[in-house]
């Protein structure tokens, strides 16, 4: 794993580059979260206010100040996914990994996948249709082997 | 059905375009050369000649807009931005590009660069599209390669990067103020505008923010000239357009129609019409912040001016097609949903207004479809109030669907 100077470091020291940063950091974290002292290394780094850099974090629904578990299962609840009944897919998601150690699950919007609606999204990839029931049992393979391991 | 190749400007056949070869092997790249001989005039005029209108959304003339961001460019220095923040519900059109053919929009990009002057263009696309970034991200590290980007880009005296921005989940960074925002890093709030970005954009320079099928335009254009981009589409819609048809059809997906075809041949051609034993009862045009039209209206011609005659839109190309098991009380609590959740918070108008708007629904939903008829024209005249005092196009959103429903389809609601 990469420290957070590591990261921050691959970034010019330019405001520009903090949501890439603030992505890679969390996405590196094992608690796939922005850890208060990263936060204030980038601050650091970008010679601004930490609570400059809190700000932005907070603004943006993909960017968490809290730890989250290592998989997050996003479910869309737009419009065409809603039309095609991605509400019941959520509850049944909810059964199966609402306790789950290491699946945190939630709702999103649009995922661009209207063609094949209801879409969820593992971390950064799209699923649908019937590619979902694949991921169900992908999911349950791959956590069963983390717990265990 | 699929559309001809003689009536294509954008979707190319090709299975592998992601791949420098196979995009070359396709023509990729030789309207961007041809391009480089030319004077920035002549580029400018080409693409003000053919007509191009914004794909994003909002139809603004692109030739209007490149020309502006030349004009304003006195100091040597403009930025190209790319908006591929797509998210709009029931929109998907950009994100087939870049993952189908990644090359077809940075050779669009190059274009545009080059017509205004800018040595650094930015691609600020949406977070959550992975597989696009993926595909992006390794066609600029072939084009680079290949020194179709870089310093002195073929030996001219052109040099052009293009850096990919990811943008973190909110809807309202697709508006290009608050993308400019975004982009510099900062919470994405609205700029109040005038100035436009065209005069004060990213940094305060003159900044040319374009969506990503309006860029995709630009090599046809450069390639084949004005008219023969004008041969298809209507005279103040030339071209053609993507549309992104989901719902009850029997084939959702992206097609690339001519401007101009009756929306009902778009539903029953590519689209294939309703699925078995159901029917079409009503449409929702460009997305939640877009308009419904009943199933009589659909005989008008898919452009933006005939729409706009009719109060509705073509927004972003979204065609979303409900049969007979589709609620409307429901449809309408999930757009305000939407809006509420997006609403950025920065001025009272909208904060307040689409959380009311919401509310209302909400409490009218546990009424009678007799209540919820006579509630919707009060939501309407609210929702005009917020989309008058807002400070952005979030604000002024939610009176569309609101208000077509009301005019269109309201004999539907449930």
């Amino acid at each position: 794993m990469e420290n957070t100077d590591e990261i921050i470091r691959k970034y010019p020291p330019a405001r520009e580059y903090l949501l890439s940063m603030l992505h890679e950091l969390q996405d590196a974290d094992p608690g796939k979260y922005l850890t208060e002292a990263s936060l204030t290394r980038v601050a650091e780094y970008l010679q601004l206010n930490k609570a400059v850099i809190k700000g932005v974090a907070d603004y943006y629904s993909m960017l968490s100040q809290r730890p989250r578990k290592k998989l997050l299962l996003q479910v869309c609840g737009s419009l065409m996914c809603h039309h095609a009944g991605s509400a019941e897919l959520y509850t049944r998601l909810r059964s199966r990994y609402g306790h789950h150690p290491l699946i945190s699950l939630a709702h999103c919007e649009c995922l661009g996948q209207c063609q094949q609606a209801p879409a969820v999204q593992l971390d950064q990839e799209a699923f649908s249709g019937a590619d979902i029931v694949e991921l169900i049992r992908s999911i349950d393979k791959k956590t069963a082997s983390d717990e265990n391991s | 059905m699929k559309t001809p190749d003689a009536k294509r400007r954008i979707l190319r056949s090709g299975k592998t375009l992601w791949n420098l070869a196979d995009a070359l092997k396709a023509g990729s790249y030789q309207a961007f050369e041809k391009a480089l001989g030319k004077d920035t005039q002549e580029i400018l005029e080409e693409i003000f000649l053919s007509g191009l209108r914004g794909r994003g959304g909002a139809g603004f003339p692109t030739g209007t807009k490149t020309k502006a961001v030349h004009t304003s460019n006195t100091h040597g220095c403009s930025y190209v931005v790319c908006n591929a923040d797509e998210g709009e519900p029931g929109t998907f059109k950009d994100r087939i590009l870049m993952e189908e053919d990644p090359h077809l929009l940075l050779e669009g990009l190059l274009i545009a660069s080059l017509a205004v002057r800018a040595s650094h263009a930015y691609i600020y696309i949406r977070g959550e599209y992975g597989r696009s970034i993926e595909r992006l991200q390794t066609a600029i590290d072939e084009a680079r390669k290949a020194s179709w980007l870089g310093e002195g880009i073929r030996g001219s005296s052109f040099s052009l990067d293009i850096e990919i921005m990811r943008g973190a989940g909110s809807y309202l960074c697709g508006e290009e103020l608050t993308l400019l925002e975004s982009l510099e890093g900062k919470r994405g709030y609205p700029r109040i505008k005038p100035p436009f970005p065209a005069e004060k954009g990213l940094w305060g320079k003159p900044t040319l923010v374009n969506n990503v099928e309006t860029l995709a335009n630009l090599p046809y254009i450069m390639m084949h000239g004005a008219a023969a981009y004008r041969s298809l589409g209507t005279e103040a819609s030339p071209g053609t357009k993507l549309v992104c048809i989901s719902g009850d059809v029997k084939n959702p997906g992206v097609y690339e129609v001519e401007m101009g075809t009756p929306l009902k041949d778009i539903i029953h051609g590519p689209g294939g019409g309703s699925r078995e034993g159901d029917e079409i009862c009503f449409v929702l045009l460009g997305g939640a912040a877009g308009t419904f039209a009943s199933v009589s209206q659909l005989g008008i011609p898919l452009c933006y001016d005939a729409l706009r005659k009719e109060g509705l839109s073509l927004g972003s190309g979204a065609i979303m097609v409900f049969g007979k098991n589709a609620s409307l009380k429901d449809i309408l609590q999930n757009i305000l949903g939407f809006f509420k959740h997006e609403s950025c918070g920065k001025c009272v108008p909208c904060r307040t207004g689409t959380y009311h708007l919401m509310q209302s629904w909400i409490g009218g939903c546990t009424n009678n479809q007799g209540e919820r008829k006579k509630l919707l024209p009060q939501l309407v005249a609210e929702a005009r109030n917020i989309a008058q005092t807002c400070l952005c196009p979030l604000g002024q959103s939610p009176v569309m669907p609101l208000e077509s429903a009301m005019k269109n389809i309201i004999e539907l609601m449930d």
